[in-house]
């Protein structure tokens, strides 16, 4: 019996070792990929003008929509911000998802807001919608006032609204560069036909100075919490979410900050209502919609187009957020086990879906796996110190390759942090999230996975900080 | 005997501490240099700017030269200098900055159309259609049939000759040219303007797939180029809806008043997009005998003809605001006296602002 058990541990520890090392391979070959497709979107750009496309005259015009729950601190901040932006025509909607806090209140004093009499067609279904409300001082503001049905019903409500041929979806709490939308735009215009969704770089805006509704001076967070996830953020977005491009497979288009056909989304009903995660669910459904219906199509990640957003700065909101990630992950993902290691949906379905399901569903409970590994191998005392620490710091330099590698990207890529400092800041932070940060946020991922059993579907709310608040920083 | 395991995990792990040490040493060693590099492009790109513009203001194409051959060796800098001149000046002040791009530049810039790389080949290529002379089109035309990316920026930059052969070659190239990018080849030729109208009007005549010929047809109406009515009015019975959806589009923008017949029957097409686009047409046109077609749109089943015929009645003036008010009043029908509703407050909100 006992030889039994320790023939299964031993089992166990080779399967995490060749897990370990899976794992870190597929992160390096995202990293080198997205190396090559940084330089080839550089050199592919240079002696562009953007500003081109104003005079475009088939320039597809887009509408912004933005729900909004309880946005009250960053909320005026944040649609001055998209109003300013570069663009030939587009409109923003604003839906007030049944914000308990002054949220609506604060636009309609700030923008003189008057109910109008607007009739839209219902394509999806919503929660009820209150009134409609627009602006005679800015002619592209639309607002919404609906009641709480959650953020996909809220996105479906500015779907329904909206009149333009692409939507961009964006958080309330972020802030778009001025000419993220001209850069954004751009595979739509190279390839119309194919081109059906677009990410962009999402950014911390913790730090930031904020003047005007745009970034004024970009700094280091004070808070630990913040700096951990400004090295997360440039991992997932300039390495995973990139590389993942290059291969055709990316599943994820952040609800942060999206472009995509309106056409096609209104095709597939939207947004899921109950969905979790209604960003990775909206464009895994896409693909799966079009591969079945064997449309050929694009959906693209371009490393320059800037969007700015507000982290959590405490434990119960990080915990909130990463619970709901996870959550949002493993339901997307066992609603489309269709696709998974499926030829018929291509690179997503043979490369995409196997790799977000063993490699970042899965990761959680095969890392507590290992924990559980090593405390049963301290208890019976045959534990090869030498040997655990040497992986123990393996592990811990590896992951730090990873992020300085990161940090490379972002150097070649924008280059947004002015500071030699803040670069040696977010490195030591690379190695510091391995003690206490990374083992606590996989206890949270775990825990998801029980939430999920239990019928846990909430949403979770973030305390919002505000950008004003930076403003007042010395 | 060692462990393999823990062989593999030392070296390993001394392989990985010594790879990211070095990586990150580089990424400091790297800032530092491009904060060196950064601060020299800044006091040269200064230093060129002051040149150029005594150039610009010299109008005279010695200084031109002298100013080209003095920073023939900041080809970058250089380049970034003239190309952000390019946005904000225009007249001769260009044909100056194109002297210094011919002295300085212009060798390398040829050099690097043939590049086995492809990026460098975009380059040069956007940059002489931004700064170049016409002697280099030869050299834009063999591009034509380089790769897709490059195939646009040689159109785009042979467009800005804006003569009748350079437009023939676009026009042959986006005759050839697969679908998924003729968009930006519209996009591209409109830039050119009027000078179009004959090429437009030939290859209205060709046997063109429908993707094509639909966006010439709304090219016209973009521009607009009412002199094509008679070329393109034939295409009201196209049995495809695309051609005819377009065909009212442009026929709303020519705002040519003997249109009126063709868009009369259009907005009895059988297909929503075209009646939908042919109400909107009519309502341009501002001819008062449409308010009974605009009228019957309005109580339309479809929200997007509902909605077209709201706009041509607004677009009608008094007239038509007259009868939006009776709709708005009626009960009969409610979507289409909420569609009336719609437009009277949304003219409401217009005057306030």
């Amino acid at each position: 019996m006992a030889n039994a058990l320790d023939f299964l541990f031993h089992l166990a520890s080779a399967s995490i070792l060749i897990y370990f090392l899976l794992i870190n391979s597929f992160y390096l070959l995202f990293i080198v990929l997205s190396f090559f497709g940084i330089f080839r979107y550089q050199r592919m750009t240079s002696y562009v003008r953007m500003k081109e496309i104003f005079s475009l005259p088939l320039a597809k015009p887009i509408s912004i929509i933005v729900p909004a729950y309880n946005e009250e601190p960053n909320i005026l901040e944040s649609v001055g911000s998209l109003l300013a932006l570069e663009y030939p025509l587009y409109e923003v909607i604003v839906v007030n998802d049944g914000s308990t806090d002054s949220t609506l209140e604060k636009l309609i004093t700030a923008f003189d807001l008057k109910k109008t009499y607007r009739i839209f067609r219902k394509v999806i279904a919503t929660a009820p919608v209150c009134g409609i409300y627009v602006s005679p001082k800015e002619p592209k503001l639309v607002v919404v006032d609906k009641a709480n049905g959650k953020k996909a019903d809220a996105m479906n409500a500015g779907l329904n609204i909206a009149r333009y041929p692409l939507f961009c979806a964006i958080d309330a709490d972020s802030i778009l560069d001025r000419d993220a939308l001209l850069k954004v735009v751009r595979p739509f215009h190279e390839d119309p036909e194919k081109t059906v969704g677009v990410g962009g770089v999402v950014r911390l805006s913790n730090g930031c100075v904020i003047k005007g509704g745009q970034i004024h001076k970009i700094g280091m967070p004070r808070n630990t919490l913040a700096r951990f996830q400004i090295l997360e953020y440039l991992r997932a977005f300039l390495g995973g979410r990139m590389g993942m491009s290059m291969l055709n497979c990316l599943l994820i288009i952040s609800g942060a900050f999206g472009l995509f056909r309106k056409d096609i989304a209104l095709k597939i009903g939207g947004y899921r209502r109950a969905a979790i995660g209604e960003d990775m669910d909206l464009v895994v459904r896409l693909r799966r919609h079009l591969h079945e219906q064997k449309i050929p199509y694009r959906i693209a990640f371009i490393p320059d187009p800037i969007c700015w957003t507000e982290a959590p700065e405490n434990v119960r909101g990080l915990s909130r957020q990463r619970n709901r990630w996870q959550r949002g992950l493993v339901e997307v993902l066992t609603q489309n086990l269709k696709m998974m290691f499926n030829p018929r949906y291509g690179m997503t379905g043979m490369l995409g879906m196997p790799f977000y399901l063993i490699f970042e569903m899965l990761s959680p409970l095969i890392e507590l796996l290992g924990y559980i590994m090593f405390a049963y191998f301290v208890a019976t005392g045959r534990i090869d110190y030498p040997f655990a620490v040497k992986f123990f710091l393996l592990a811990i330099v590896y992951g730090m390759l990873l992020s300085l590698a990161a940090i490379l990207l972002e150097e070649y890529s924008v280059q947004r942090y002015p500071r030699l400092a803040d670069i040696v800041v977010i490195a030591a932070y690379g190695i510091l999230e391995n003690i206490i940060y990374r083992q606590w946020l996989n206890i949270i991922r775990v825990k998801a996975f029980w939430d999920l059993l239990r019928g846990n579907n909430e949403w979770g709310t973030m305390e919002k900080k505000g950008f004003a608040q930076e403003r007042d920083r010395p | 005997m060692h462990d393999p395991a823990a062989v593999l995990v030392s070296h390993s792990l001394v392989f990985v501490a010594v790879f990211s040490t070095s990586l990150f040493a580089f990424i400091i060693l790297r800032r530092l240099i491009i904060r060196r590099r950064d601060a020299h492009f800044r006091t040269m790109y200064l230093r060129i700017e002051q040149d150029v513009l005594r150039a610009i203001s010299a109008e005279d194409d010695q200084t031109a030269i002298e100013v080209a051959l003095k920073y023939k060796s900041q080809r970058k800098i250089l380049t970034r200098v003239l190309i952000d001149f390019l946005e904000t000046i225009s007249g001769r002040g260009q044909d100056i900055l194109k002297v210094i791009f011919d002295y300085a530049l212009r060798e390398r810039c040829l050099k690097d159309l043939h590049s086995p790389f492809l990026a460098r080949r975009l380059q040069a290529t956007r940059l002489a259609g931004l700064l170049s002379v016409p002697p280099e089109k030869a050299l834009l035309v063999a591009l034509l049939k380089d790769k897709a990316i490059i195939r646009l920026a040689a159109v785009n930059a042979l467009v800005q000759f804006a003569d009748q052969e350079s437009l023939a070659l676009v026009f042959r190239a986006f005759e050839q040219e697969a679908c998924p990018h003729i968009h930006t080849y519209a996009n591209i030729i409109f830039g050119a303007g009027e000078k179009v109208e004959p090429f437009v009007k030939i290859f209205l005549k060709k046997n063109l797939p429908v993707e094509k010929l639909s966006l010439l047809i709304e090219l016209a109406g973009t521009i607009p180029l009412p002199s094509l009515y008679p070329d393109v009015v034939d295409y009201a019975s196209h049995p495809d809806k695309e051609v005819r959806t377009r065909l009212a589009k442009a026929l709303g923008k020519f705002l040519v008043p003997k249109s009126y017949k063709i868009l009369e029957k259009m907005a009895n097409d059988k297909e929503w997009e075209v009646q939908a686009q042919a109400l909107k047409a009519l309502g341009n046109l501002k001819n008062p005998k449409a308010l009974g077609l605009l009228m019957r749109g309005l109580f339309s089943p479809s929200w997007h003809i509902r909605y077209n015929a709201r706009e041509g009645l607004l677009n009608l003036g008094p007239p038509g605001i007259r009868r939006l008010e009776d709709v708005a009043k009626q009960k009969a029908d409610r979507f289409a006296s909420d569609m009336a509703i719609m437009a009277l407050d949304d003219i409401s909100h217009s005057q306030v602002s």
